[in-house]
């Protein structure tokens, strides 16, 4: 077994073995620099109050455990299926941003790891004509800018956003709630994230490969999407929606969070949302595309001042 | 030139209130102290190990372990790639929109303008090649980089997070009366920054105003960081108000 693929798989053994939050663990093996280094016990420059929970990890972890994970990525990679983990080149860059990054994700299609281009559309699965139409006229939008849409392959929003980016010509990204290898969900988006792979995007999961949809998948999924934006859209979603929650994330990042004006007109946590810094209310499309210059762009030899 | 406001303002969320000094806040650094004390347990412990301490800590923000600006902090002086690029624009914006606001209340402390602004020295084993990360964020402030003199090199000491030491760093020349403004990124104990502090005073320089980003706070540790924590995040951040101008 090569270098990189060691260390691949004392990642993923590592994380199984896991005491605390999954990113705990990508922080610490990303601190590092090795995940094997960590499980041969060899002195790292850490952190005081992370240097407990290193011995803690490292102590759980028998040498099977490294061969298990070992087979299980040889398996999963033999199916047109990539793994990415948080030490390696194309570890995507605005995952970097946060704090609480995922260890690994699992990809089919093509990821985009150094761009900085990409925004999330998430909605309800209830939604409305209205929403979806919205959601469409955005991702075409968004497509046309060359900005990379992400969105969760749900039903509702989700499904009329990443759809209207493949028809405008776009890129479009699915970060998933199931693992990789599990039957896609909702059933009837098998076809969609196939055309999505097709065109040139991707399918995202951070789970075990075979992880079925289970409810507490949903809220970390949202975590890794808002993380590999640059802001997130909430097209239409009442206050106990999965997208409202991503709204909350985005804000945790430091990440724009847009709100189309229909949506602060009907919602009242999205009025409360309105007015706080980071957030803009979108009448248009180019009030996202202003705010992803600033992130973007930011020249190297600027000095700040008033 | 560029303004910090776009750069910092969607960041505000992930910025916590630093409360004035008085009853149940730290006299130093802002953070809890034990019930019926003025002084917190940590600046306590490593103001005693150096002669000359600064009694003077200003945060601009306290952040928790496992929080978004605690990331920021560490991952800023990772160097290569867009996001540590992005980290360290944001920790310059910080330090360019608070002097913005808040130099004259650093100078109020010190009893006049800095001569001087520098800042800590890396005290990893191996050191980092080049110019220290918190140093460029600092020359890329407009009102700090004409001021900024790389002052301190580390001593003979080794400091370590509850030790401090007067002879952990030196200073390579006598500072003829200057006031200075030392800074850094971070404070957990207080064990470097003091250290750094006390070199400074020991080598002439009358007054020292230490100005940290983040203020490491544990809401666990007692009831005084709870309830500064929890008043803290029920309000919005604001570069409006610093920690010696809020009322």
């Amino acid at each position: 077994m090569d270098e990189p693929m060691r260390e691949q798989a004392a990642v993923l053994a590592l994380v199984r073995a896991s005491p605390g939050e999954w990113y705990q663990t990508a922080d610490v093996i990303s601190e590092a620099g090795s995940a094997l280094r960590l499980l041969g016990g060899e002195p790292v420059i850490m952190p005081a109050e992370r240097r407990q929970y290193v011995r803690e990890l490292a102590s759980r972890v028998g040498p099977a455990d490294v061969s298990h994970a070992q087979a299980l990525i040889e398996d999963v990679t033999s199916r047109d299926v990539r793994l990415i983990t948080v030490l390696d080149e194309d570890y995507p860059e605005n995952l970097k941003l946060i704090f609480n990054r995922p260890p690994f994700i699992w990809v089919r299609g093509q990821l985009e790891p150094r761009s900085l281009r990409a925004i999330a559309v998430v909605g309800t699965r209830q939604a409305t004509e209205e929403g979806r139409a919205t959601a469409a006229r955005l991702a075409r939008g968004l497509a046309r800018a060359r900005v990379t849409v992400l969105s969760g392959l749900a039903r509702g929003i989700d499904t009329a956003a990443q759809s209207a980016t493949i028809e405008a010509g776009g890129r479009t990204v699915a970060v998933v709630g199931t693992g990789i290898l599990a039957p896609v969900y909702p059933a009837e988006n098998g076809e969609l994230a196939e055309r999505i792979v097709e065109t040139g995007g991707a399918i995202v999961s951070q789970f075990w490969p075979q992880a079925p949809p289970r409810k507490i998948n949903f809220p970390r999924r949202n975590i890794v999407m808002s993380g590999m934006a640059a802001g997130t859209v909430v097209v239409e979603a009442a206050a106990t929606s999965g997208a409202k929650m991503q709204a909350r994330l985005a804000l945790e990042h430091g990440k724009r969070l847009f709100l189309p004006e229909p949506l602060v007109a009907s919602q009242e946590w999205a009025r409360r949302y309105a007015g706080r810094p980071g957030v803009t209310v979108v009448s248009h499309l180019d009030d996202i595309l202003d705010e992803l210059v600033k992130v973007v762009g930011v020249p190297r030899q600027l000095m700040l001042s008033f | 030139m560029a303004t910090a406001a776009p750069y910092t303002d969607p960041y505000l969320h992930t910025y916590t209130t630093v409360p004035a000094a008085g009853p149940g806040v730290c006299a130093v650094c802002h953070s809890g102290p034990g019930p019926g004390y003025a002084v917190c347990f940590s600046c306590q412990a490593v103001m005693r190990q150096v002669s000359h301490p600064v009694l003077n800590v200003i945060p601009i923000s306290l952040y928790t372990l496992n929080s978004q600006l605690w990331h920021v902090l560490r991952h800023y002086k990772d160097g290569s790639g867009r996001s540590a690029e992005l980290l360290a624009t944001q920790v310059a914006a910080i330090l360019a929109r608070f002097t913005a606001r808040h130099l004259p209340c650093v100078a109020a402390v010190l009893g006049g303008d800095p001569a001087v602004v520098t800042s800590v020295p890396s005290t990893r084993p191996q050191p980092r090649l080049g110019r220290h990360p918190l140093e460029t964020a600092i020359m890329r402030v407009g009102r700090l980089a004409p001021l900024y003199r790389p002052l301190l090199a580390r001593g003979p000491v080794y400091v370590d997070h509850n030790r401090a030491d007067d002879d952990a760093f030196t200073v390579p020349r006598r500072l003829g009366g200057e006031r200075v403004l030392l800074l850094d990124d971070t404070l957990t104990t207080g064990a470097r920054l003091q250290s750094a502090a006390s070199a400074l005073r020991r080598h002439g320089a009358p007054a020292v105003a230490a100005v940290v980003i983040g203020r490491v706070i544990d809401p666990e540790w007692n009831g005084n960081c709870r309830r500064i924590w929890d008043q803290a995040r029920a309000a919005q951040f604001t570069f409006d108000q610093c920690c010696l101008c809020r009322g």
